[in-house]
């Protein structure tokens, strides 16, 4: 009876029509509500076709493409960087500048000297180049007269005046350590860290390796799986690590706004059933739309796959599975703020939270799944389908991220329910 | 002119301490979470429209907040002080603050050798004007804070979804070299925040 009563008040009103219209505008930009353009279509041998690309820890490509990539950071002085996530620009100072350009000489051989002296030709160039569009370039001429020149990229023109090549005697392992260093020097984040190296290693898929894939996505995903798997990555990133928090907060304030406070603390119902049903009307209706919005995007592409053995439930399981934890962490935080503060400070609290966690991910938006992600991320756009292997390796992580967010989710809820039982007995009323 | 002066004494004292400290925070740790140093226009632009905008959901936005308390808003009518005065005071010097906060940035920026230009600058605080107008826009229509966070905040997540689609109001246009939308959210913002003051005079009249 309380649980349908806190549901009609979480649900009627205007804030929740807006929860619905943001959630269904949100998750339409990303184009996750209709997949019918989105067909996994069956390798086939005898057509042309381009199953795409895989990193892989092949030395004899990795090598290479990363000491040139390295060589044309260490021109410029500006290395690209991802401390916790977001993009960072790294200027080194003399020393640094000098400790890499040793780590340079000793992977590809060349002297100390010459690595250096193309620095300062580059920066040079640099120094005396004024940029009058995104190719031209005036320079002095030497004679006090300036030349307009067409330039494509000084640290690349630079790097082919010296013949970079890693020594033969290189072993991938003092490869792979002498580029931690650098990634050491950079203060982390780089794609020169020994685990990031992969990613200079892109090999095209085979037509084996895409059969194998499309079995995977056939018999484990049975199809609808992937297209879940997409649309929860979305409503989570962008909807359910935020916006339950505004229905949480809405609610706990309701009864402040409407002086009932003290009327509802001498009533004979406990706290824990006063908050448990608050915390579960919020969640339903939270979740309610998106329940709903998960079939209507999974609908769109029963038809693409005539005769194949689809799982129906799949929308369902990745609703409770992936978004549900996401949706109990936000709302809980929303009441137990709500209720040890009577203030809205929550709202600030779990924007602050999200803002930082999704831009946290803009790297690996492929696949981010650590315990401590609020919104944890597998996503290649409309490749993620293919992807069941990379789900099947991640499972176990992304397991314990939304098992860690349920059960703190739990922890905050009961923290709220003493908050509130102290209330009814006077303690924590801040401005009385 | 003493009666404004204490008026704003006031409000800052017990109003805007709280989003100021707020608005310090997410000043303070934009170095720590993005690098600030040698930036490019475009980066400079990312790092102004994507972060310090925000300063102005936090700022504006809570304009009317002390009176959407039925018994304050009461008392306060009775008063013989306009109460669109007071948001009106309450609405310049948010804007003074969201104009010397991103000022101050953009100095910090300058220090740290990024190129930043005045058009740069002019485009954060049209930014950060009209998220904040969104806000206060919703709060003067619906007299609920939350409602009146949720609204900006929403409008910039889907500016990452949605990105130029959003044509001449999409938020993050200079880092695309686009500097047209910045007029017209500027002038929306503006408008919008005329409209809540008006909406809210109308609103006193009719109660």
């Amino acid at each position: 009876m309380l649980f349908w009563s806190e549901l009609k008040k979480t649900i009627a009103g205007i804030p929740y029509l807006l929860f619905v219209i943001v959630v269904v505008i949100a998750l339409n930009s990303q184009g996750v509500l209709n997949f019918s353009n989105d067909k996994v279509i069956e390798p086939n041998p005898t057509a042309n076709q381009n199953y795409g690309i895989k990193n892989e820890e092949i030395p004899e490509l990795i090598m290479p493409a990363a000491i040139e990539a390295l060589y044309a950071e260490f021109l410029e002085n500006r290395y690209q960087t991802y401390p916790i996530g977001f993009v960072k620009y790294v200027k080194l100072n003399d020393d640094e500048q000098r400790k890499v350009a040793e780590i340079i000489a000793a992977i590809t051989n060349i002297e100390i000297e010459k690595i250096y002296a193309s620095q300062d030709s580059c920066s040079d160039r640099n120094d005396n180049a004024i940029v009058v569009g995104d190719n031209a370039n005036i320079q002095p001429d030497g004679n006090g007269g300036f030349v307009i020149s067409l330039e494509s990229g000084i640290a690349e023109e630079v790097q082919k005046d010296l013949e970079l090549s890693v020594r033969k005697d290189m072993s991938y392992s003092q490869f792979k350590e002498l580029m931690q260093s650098v990634d050491d020097i950079l203060g982390g984040g780089s794609n020169y860290a020994a685990e990031s190296l992969i990613g200079y290693g892109h090999v095209p898929i085979t037509y084996e390796e895409a059969v194998r894939r499309y079995e995977l996505v056939k018999n484990r995903d049975r199809f609808t799986g992937g297209y879940a798997r997409l649309f929860s990555d979305y409503a989570v990133a962008m909807t359910f690590s935020i916006l339950p928090v505004f229905l949480a907060v809405i609610i706990a304030m309701k009864d402040k706004r409407a002086k009932m406070s003290e009327l509802i603390y001498i009533r004979k119902i406990s706290s824990a059933k006063i908050i448990t049903m608050r915390f579960l009307a919020v969640l339903a209706a939270a979740m309610l739309p998106v329940i709903v919005l998960s079939y209507i995007s999974n609908i769109s592409i029963w038809n693409l796959y005539p005769e194949m053995k689809l799982d129906y439930l799949a929308p369902l399981k990745y609703d409770l599975g992936w978004i549900l934890p996401s949706a109990m962490i936000t709302a809980a935080v929303g009441i137990c703020l709500t209720e040890l503060t009577d203030t809205p400070i929550a709202v600030a609290v779990c924007a602050l939270w999200w803002f930082i966690d999704v831009n946290l991910g803009m790297k690996s938006v492929s696949a981010s799944c650590t315990l401590f992600r609020l919104a944890p991320r597998h996503n290649s756009g409309t490749k993620s389908y293919f992807r069941t292997q990379d789900y099947i390796d991640h499972f176990p992580k992304i397991l314990a991220n939304r098992l860690l967010f349920t059960g703190l989710s739990i922890v905050l809820v009961v923290g709220t329910i003493f908050i509130y039982e102290a209330k009814r007995k006077g303690k924590f009323l801040w401005k009385k | 002119m003493e009666k404004i002066k204490s008026i704003t004494i006031f409000n800052i004292r017990h109003h805007a301490m709280l989003s100021t400290l707020v608005v310090v925070i997410i000043l303070l740790i934009t170095p720590i979470l993005f690098g600030t140093s040698q930036l490019d226009l475009t980066e400079s632009a990312i790092l102004l429209e994507m972060f310090v905008s925000l300063i102005g959901i936090v700022l504006i936005t809570p304009v009317f907040q002390p009176e959407h308390d039925d018994a304050i808003r009461e008392l306060v009518s009775s008063k013989y002080v306009s109460t669109n005065l007071v948001y009106f005071i309450r609405m310049t010097y948010a804007a003074i603050l969201i104009i010397v906060f991103t000022g101050l940035f953009a100095v910090y920026l300058r220090m740290r050798q990024c190129d930043i230009t005045f058009l740069l600058y002019l485009g954060t605080v049209a930014n950060a004007v009209f998220l904040g107008a969104l806000g206060m826009m919703t709060a003067a229509l619906t007299n609920n804070t939350v409602i009146a966070y949720m609204i900006p905040l929403v409008y910039y997540a889907l500016n990452y979804g949605a990105g130029d689609k959003l044509g001449n109001y999409y938020l993050f246009s200079m880092c695309i070299s686009d500097f047209t939308p910045k007029l017209w959210l500027g002038a929306t913002g503006i408008l919008l925040i005329f409209s809540a003051l008006i909406i809210k005079k109308v609103e006193r009249r009719l109660v």
